[in-house]
């Protein structure tokens, strides 16, 4: 059958606009589809570990269901039959949601997440609930309870992955698992990672989408973002999962950059020429790219700021530390084996005993990091101060967004440690703006290359409307070698 | 000689529909654990929108106490490990609560004008705050059962300074509190289900020392009357140690009272020493009450509080404080006299009728209005004045009208109440009630003048209380001297 051979042989490659065309004219059915998707989890993932939960018989019954509505001609939904692959810190109703923590091994939410629900309403299947750091803290799996670290080393042989804990879901892209991943993330972890694995990340205003359901680590640096194989895609799920819906993105992308003032911060750039001559030519093909299309691009200041880093780390830490504090064993999650007698007349003790045994170290120590934050005079002088510092980044950004429309900045992905993109990821996220990244090529040894464009608050459109005229003019679409890399694990 | 402060933290809870973050009932009294969701339960990833009837009914409170309102209040989470705290966090206003500096006047019991008619207690903030779930500890079985229905359930905490000066005065204030809160509708205020709880502060020391006295707590009290009898026992205690040189056996502490036995003792498990690692709620946006809708909340129109009501019924009906006073205790009440009143009946005759009878049956509050109906209680008020009944076939019938929701006069005809006036009936019964007790007659006519209420009653009794008692009266004289 000719379907059949088109189908296992690009599936894994296929964007969401492909998928929907191949129903609608009946090239393949959702069923076939998803059971290719399923096939190719269970061939590949042991090797990658990227995820915790695959939903088998719901996506498949869905599929079927969603089959019936299409032979009776009903509208499926502009997401109808796509495969979505959540985060398991996302709530998703009736499937298991564990955060990577010991402390919700077997919980299961009575809830969807606000943006799952949406996803659904448009017709999309989840696959599966992919990996992530335990609570998305930190910047590795070791010591917790679900070790999704296995990806990191296998897709990318030996590289450090950056936005960690988004990796499960932009790996799984990446490998072929599903077009579409819904995750979240801080420090850049949605736009890092998908310029990690050659994909469009979109990390939308902070408060643009809903959080409800987004078990939170960091509450006011938390956001739920999306990760897709072009813009179109991204694009298309943005507009289902924001808040308010006055336009339609996907049709404006086609309008092009003509006017736009779009700034290059020199202090990155600058740092970047020395560390990375593949990644400077990059952003000069975007910057000549974007001034053929009618742009107009200047270099602006904006130094890294001071204490960034500090001050994330003590505001995600107080929050983190008050967020957590509800895992206490008595009420849903892991609960230590206690005797219940000795439960009963120590009630500290078990609850002490419950979140010793179910938090890892890297939760614990934000955790306590948090408590002397909260509950000493030094500490509240240190979040005081931190505050301060994510006020003077919001004001900077706000001030850079008076001379720019836009601002283009590289994503460096291939060091080792802490690195100067890292810094910046995590300006964006402390000035709630949003930001996208797009594939703009390969290095010389064939790893993906990103850039990021950012804008000022609720400027997706415009964002979005950029990135898709990049990704035009590269016409890089259509060639996505990462997954193929899975195969060799197999 | 001694001198008391006491200091008031009364929790109310808010009459609103639905809790403070969540969509759940606020009913009281449905299965335990049945109006529950993921927000009010605490799960992950679950996130509070706040109530604005909650809002709307804090900023009531605080108006009709004279508070200022803050234009920005903002949440903040209070921290602690507890059965009863699903999120292990209570959301609460800590830094910036949405009303300040009030007061509250009570009238003096004295009335005299050189000490003022009023004091006035100052208030010193009042919050919004979620409630916490309920403990249940059945005494047969050494478990603890939570239920979660009361969790997320609005409050407001109303903290005053410590300014009330005796026990009596602090239930006064909290009795003047309830009312104010009823009549704004904020709250049910009933402190047997828990929708108004109230902790103290007491201190006690020597009149003139310069020093303060040690802050006790006193917990646990279910009623406004045992409110106040914690305090006497506390007050009392400390005294004692006071006069008995121990006083440095008055610490620092939480106490409960345990009112089978009528007196406070110190808390089992103390809670001293907790931190609270208080912190800005960042799931909530602040308060924000600047834009023109939520203005128009400040500037409503707020009803005519017990305090105003009381003075008016003294100078529109003639009535006595005291009187005013028991009328104004609820708006059910007040309206309901002022009901009677408009169907023609003499204020001083309703309100007599209202607060020595039907008080004795109906305990008046906003949802369980009176069964007698002002029309009919007028109606029955007429009938005495006319003569038609006695006021005792009255009581009788008032009875009635309660049990049953009948009509007053239904009620007379069947059970033949009609008071007889009749000269010849009414004289009939007299001579049988002499014929029945001659020795009664025989003393008296030997001069023991007493007896005449004996046989006066006799006469009564025989009548079956429809006798008209001045008629009777007037017979039973003539025979008895004739």
């Amino acid at each position: 059958m000719k379907s059949q051979n088109m189908m296992s042989n690009n599936v894994g490659e296929m964007t969401i606009s492909e998928l929907a065309e191949g129903y609608r004219y009946r090239h393949f059915s959702i069923r076939e589809t998803v059971r290719h998707y399923l096939e190719r989890i269970a061939k590949l993932d042991e090797g990658l570990g990227t995820f915790i939960t695959v939903c088998k018989e719901t996506a498949l019954r869905e599929a079927e269901k969603l089959d019936e509505g299409l032979s009776r001609g009903g509208d499926i939904g502009l997401l109808g039959g796509i495969p979505l692959v959540v985060a398991d810190n996302i709530c998703t109703r009736g499937i298991r949601t564990t955060c990577a923590s010991r402390a919700l091994e077997d919980f299961v939410p009575s809830y969807d997440a606000a943006a799952v629900e949406r996803l659904k309403a448009a017709g999309a299947l989840i696959i599966g609930k992919t990996g992530l750091n335990e609570f998305a803290i930190g910047a590795s799996t070791e010591g917790t309870a679900h070790q999704a670290a296995c990806f990191f080393g296998n897709l990318r042989k030996g590289s450090r992955a950056y936005g960690d804990l988004t990796c499960g879901s932009a790996a799984a892209l990446a490998a072929g698992f599903a077009p579409l991943a819904l995750s979240s993330g801080t420090r850049g972890a949605v736009t890092l990672s998908a310029a990690f694995y050659g994909l469009v990340g979109l990390k939308p205003t902070c408060g643009a989408v809903s959080r409800y359901g987004l078990i939170p680590f960091t509450s006011t640096l938390d956001q739920i973002g999306l990760m897709a194989r072009d813009t179109r895609d991204c694009a298309l799920a943005f507009q289902i999962i924001r808040n308010n819906v006055n336009t339609s993105d996907t049709e404006e992308l086609s309008k092009g950059v003509e006017g736009l003032r779009i700034g290059i911060p020199k202090e990155l750039t600058e740092c970047i020429r020395e560390q990375n001559q593949e990644l400077a030519a990059a952003i000069h093909k975007a910057i000549r790219i974007y001034e053929r299309l009618g742009a107009e691009v200047g270099e602006m200041s904006l130094p890294p700021a001071d204490g960034c880093l500090s001050a994330y780390e003590i505001i995600a830490s107080a929050e983190a530390g008050s967020n957590l504090a509800r895992y206490d064993g008595m009420h849903y999650g892991y609960c230590s084996d206690m005797p219940p007698d000795e439960a009963e007349h120590n009630l500290n003790e078990m609850i002490i005993r419950s979140r010793t045994e179910s938090f890892g170290m890297e939760v614990k120590r934000c955790i306590i990091l948090g408590t002397y934050v909260l509950s000493t005079e030094h500490g509240a002088a240190c979040l005081r101060k931190a505050v301060q510092v994510r006020r003077r980044v919001q004001n900077a950004w706000k001030e850079a967004f008076r001379h720019c429309d836009l601002m283009l900045l590289p994503v460096l992905s291939d060091s080792n440690g802490f690195s100067v993109t890292d810094g910046y990821a995590m300006m964006m996220d402390m000035a709630g703006i949003p930001a996208v990244t797009v594939p703009c090529g390969f290095s010389s040894s064939a790893l993906p290359i990103g850039l990021q464009l950012a804008a000022d608050h609720y400027k997706e459109g415009r964002l979005l409307r950029a990135a898709y005229s990049l990704e035009q003019e590269l016409a890089l679409t259509g060639f996505r070698p990462v997954w193929k890399e899975a195969d060799r694990f197999v | 000689m001694f001198e008391t402060i006491i200091g008031l933290e009364i929790h109310v809870e808010l009459k609103t529909r639905t809790k403070l973050f969540c969509g759940c009932s606020t009913g009281f009294g449905d299965p335990p654990n049945h109006n529950i969701c993921p927000v009010c339960a605490g799960m992950p990833g679950a996130l509070p929108a706040l109530n604005e009837e909650a809002v709307r009914l804090a900023i009531r409170a605080g108006r009709a106490l004279s508070c200022r309102i803050n234009p920005v209040s903002s949440f903040d989470r209070k921290s602690y490990f507890y059965p009863d705290l699903p999120k292990s966090y209570q959301i609460t206003q800590h830094q910036i609560p949405i009303c300040e500096g009030g007061y509250l006047d009570l009238e003096d019991p004295d009335n005299s004008p050189e000490k003022g008619l009023y004091r006035r207690i100052a208030i010193e903030r009042i919050h919004l705050e979620e409630d916490a779930a309920k403990l249940i500890h059945p005494e047969d079985r050494p478990v603890t059962l939570v239920d979660y229905n009361r969790a997320g359930i609005p409050l407001i905490e109303i903290v005053t300074r410590p300014e009330l000066t005796s026990p009596e005065d602090a239930a006064a204030f909290l009795k003047e509190l309830k009312a104010i809160l009823e009549y704004l509708g904020v709250s049910d205020c009933r402190m047997e289900q828990g929708s108004l709880r109230c902790d103290v502060n007491i201190s006690v020391r020597k009149t003139g020392s310069r020093k303060p006295g040690t802050k006790v707590e006193i917990k646990n009290m279910n009623s406004f009357r045992e409110i106040q009898k914690a305090l006497e026992y506390e007050q009392e205690r400390q005294k004692k140690l006071f006069l008995s040189n121990r006083s440095h056996e008055i610490i620092s502490e939480t106490r409960m009272w345990d009112s089978r036995q009528g007196i406070t003792k110190p808390m089992r498990f103390k809670d001293e020493g907790r931190h609270y690692r208080f912190f800005p709620e960042p799931d909530l946006p602040p308060i924000d009450l600047r834009s023109s809708r939520t203005l128009s909340w400040l500037e409503e129109n707020l009803p005519e509080l017990p305090g105003q009501k009381r003075e008016r019924f003294v100078k529109q009906y003639g009535l006595s404080s005291y009187e005013a006073g028991i009328l104004t205790g609820s708006r059910a009440l007040a309206d309901y006299f002022e009901e009677v009143t408009a169907y023609g009946v003499r204020p001083g005759d309703a309100s007599n009728w209202i607060i020595t009878e039907l008080l004795r049956l109906w305990k008046p509050s906003e949802d369980r209005g009176s069964p007698v109906r002002s029309r009919s209680l007028a109606q029955l008020i007429r009938l005495i004045d006319e003569g038609r009944i006695s006021r005792n076939a009255a009581k009788e019938v008032l009875n009635d009208m309660h049990a049953a929701g009948r009509e007053p006069m239904d009620i007379i005809m069947q059970k033949n109440l009609i008071q007889v006036s009749g000269q010849d009936e009414i004289a009939e019964l007299v001579e049988a009630v002499m014929a029945d007790n001659t020795d009664a007659v025989q003393e008296y006519k030997a001069g023991k003048s007493k007896v005449f209420g004996f046989l006066m009653g006799q006469i009564m009794k025989a009548g079956r209380g429809r006798v008209n008692p001045n008629i009777a009266g007037k017979i039973l004289e003539e025979r008895l001297k004739g």
